[in-house]
């Protein structure tokens, strides 16, 4: 939605101080390429019968960005020499399935980044992912945030990973964000029971600490957003249940320069 | 650079065959597969080179009617003298040019109307699969008739008859292909490239549905030779043309299974019947190869 494909039913994308659903088509046409998308998936996300070279080159044929063959060509060439899938004149005329997993995700990243965006959203890259890749996907990622300015916007699960990619988070639960800030502010010190429990739940490898640790566990399982609870969503879970929980949604409150909380827990009478 | 870049863009397009070679590798080990694939291409040589394989023309009266085999006449003449052997040959050419021709139409617009009602959904998904619907439930054969009798017996008629009810068993197939394709993570990268509609249905979905459109022109084939051998044999074909089924059809009418020679019967027949099987077995094989479900079972 973020990206223009999914109408949303209120609220607002806003980019370069436009909202993206109230442009005009031609309008549109030109920015879109500045937004792009790397999916959770590599076996999905790459059309099994194009060729690596067909699957980066895309989106700079649909947009129009260069006019001639041999500067897409180029353009490919360098891209793909960027992420890695060196050399690129092998790996250009092959097809997804003859590529694994990691050099997949490089094909997906390489298409992202081809057009130059602004802005990325990334959702989980890295969790189809073997642990010993996802270090070397996250820093090609960090690599053109560095050089090429590029916006993220990275989806996950996984705070750990969350925390070596991230400047600011934000937790959602039930499709409501319920706690934002800074990224090492929300860790180290969290104040929604819901980021309390997702960060107890990180496995840290140091049994001394583990056994001593108390770890919070959330009863049941969330319930469907399609008739989520009433007042605040988070209530038939929380452990710090109020009356008042039960009733009202509570406020978004800015509880220490830019770290926002949603919780009635601190929210002063 | 520009040079090397030339030199790598030759590279890149000299792949395309593979996909086919890797399938021809699969097929090779199919028995069945290969002896209906060698007959087939028989059968296509002598529809090819008719006039060069043929002792006589079959439009001609060469001989006396009804002569048994003889070195003259290797399977006798009809009831006109023509020269049974040579009608025969001749036949094949009808015969595969009304199969390949009716089925490649009705490919055409099978798999149009199942891309198209696959990928929009919705209204026109509805509307499409509703007249799909109408024309599976009608029953073939009486359809058949009735339609070539009310357009007349001519060939490009019988073409686009069987063309008419063959094509909805493809569009059925196509459609359900089509929907599982949609829903892939490519496809909506695609969308967010900036693919129009256009695009995204020729580049990305009608490639990926390919394979399974050619496994179903070769189901389709055989069925669609048999259809119009039971067309003409009904004496609605046309007959101007020499096929198998008219030749079944006039055997049939001057009582050549009881006169000197059957063979006027039992030749067109049995062309007709292997042809129909070498295409059964063509499909089996590559059924097997192209189900997923059925290639499983056949590794084990």
């Amino acid at each position: 939605m973020v990206l223009g494909l999914y109408k949303p039913t209120n609220g607002k994308v806003i980019y370069k101080g436009k909202d993206i659903f109230r442009m005009r088509r031609r309008e549109w046409r030109k920015i879109r390429h500045k937004l792009q998308m790397i999916y959770q998936d590599p076996y999905e996300s790459l059309n099994p019968r194009q060729k690596v070279f067909d699957i980066i080159a895309e989106p700079l044929r649909l947009n129009k960005l260069y006019s001639s063959k041999d500067e897409i060509y180029d353009k490919v060439m360098g891209v793909m020499e960027s992420v890695k899938l060196v050399p690129p004149e092998d790996f250009m005329i092959r097809y997804p399935h003859e590529l694994s997993g990691g050099q997949r995700q490089r094909v997906a990243i390489a298409r992202a980044i081809v057009t130059e965006p602004d802005f990325i959203v990334a959702d989980e890259p890295v969790s189809m992912l073997d642990a010993s890749l996802r270090a070397s996907i996250l820093d090609l990622l960090l690599g053109f945030r560095d050089k090429l300015g590029v916006t993220y916007l990275y989806i996950t699960h996984d705070l750990a990973t969350a925390r070596y990619v991230g400047d600011r988070m934000a937790i959602m639960y039930l499709g409501q964000i319920v706690e934002s800030g800074q990224i090492d502010e929300l860790i180290e010190n969290p104040m929604h029971p819901y980021t309390q429990a997702l960060i107890s739940s990180i496995p840290v490898p140091d049994p001394e600490y583990t056994r001593k640790k108390k770890r919070i566990k959330l009863k049941g399982e969330p319930p469907t957003p399609i008739n989520p609870p009433k007042g605040c969503r988070f209530h038939p879970r929380c452990p710090y249940k109020m009356d008042i929980c039960e009733k009202e949604d509570p406020e978004e409150i800015n509880v220490n320069n830019g770290h926002m909380v949603k919780c009635w827990l601190h929210i002063k009478k | 650079m520009t040079e090397v870049s030339m030199k790598n863009r030759k590279k890149m397009y000299g792949g395309r065959w593979r996909g086919v070679k890797e399938f021809l590798k699969v097929y090779r080990k199919n028995k069945l597969g290969m002896i209906g694939l060698i007959l087939i291409i028989i059968y296509v040589f002598i529809a090819i080179f008719a006039p060069y394989i043929t002792p006589y023309n079959p439009y001609e009266k060469t001989g006396k009617p009804f002569i048994p085999p003889s070195p003259e006449h290797i399977f006798g003449t009809d009831e006109l003298g023509r020269d049974i052997f040579s009608l025969t040959i001749y036949g094949t050419r009808i015969s595969l040019f009304v199969g390949i021709l009716a089925t490649l139409l009705s490919a055409v617009i099978g798999s149009a109307v199942g891309i198209l009602s696959g990928y929009f959904g919705g209204l026109i998904d509805d509307l499409l699969m509703r007249i799909t619907d109408l024309f599976l439930i009608i029953p073939g054969i009486p359809f058949l008739i009735v339609l070539s009798v009310i357009l007349g017996s001519n060939i490009w008629n019988i073409i686009t008859v069987i063309a008419i009810i063959s094509w909805p068993s493809t569009a059925r197939l196509v459609r359900s292909e089509t929907l599982s394709l949609k829903s892939r993570t490519f496809i909506e990268a695609a969308k967010l490239a900036g693919a129009t509609d256009t695009y995204i249905l020729t580049r990305h979905i009608l490639v990926n549905v390919l394979p399974l459109i050619s496994a179903s022109i070769i189901l389709t084939i055989t069925r669609a030779i048999i259809l119009e051998a039971g067309l003409s044999f009904l004496g609605l074909g046309d007959p101007t043309k020499i096929s198998w089924g008219t030749m079944l059809y006039f055997a049939d009418r001057y009582g050549a299974m009881f006169s000197s020679n059957p063979y006027y019967i039992i030749i067109p027949g049995v062309a007709l019947s292997v042809l129909g099987l070498a295409f059964v077995f063509v499909s089996y094989a590559v059924d097997e190869i192209v189900n997923p479900r059925l290639r499983t079972r056949r590794l084990r």
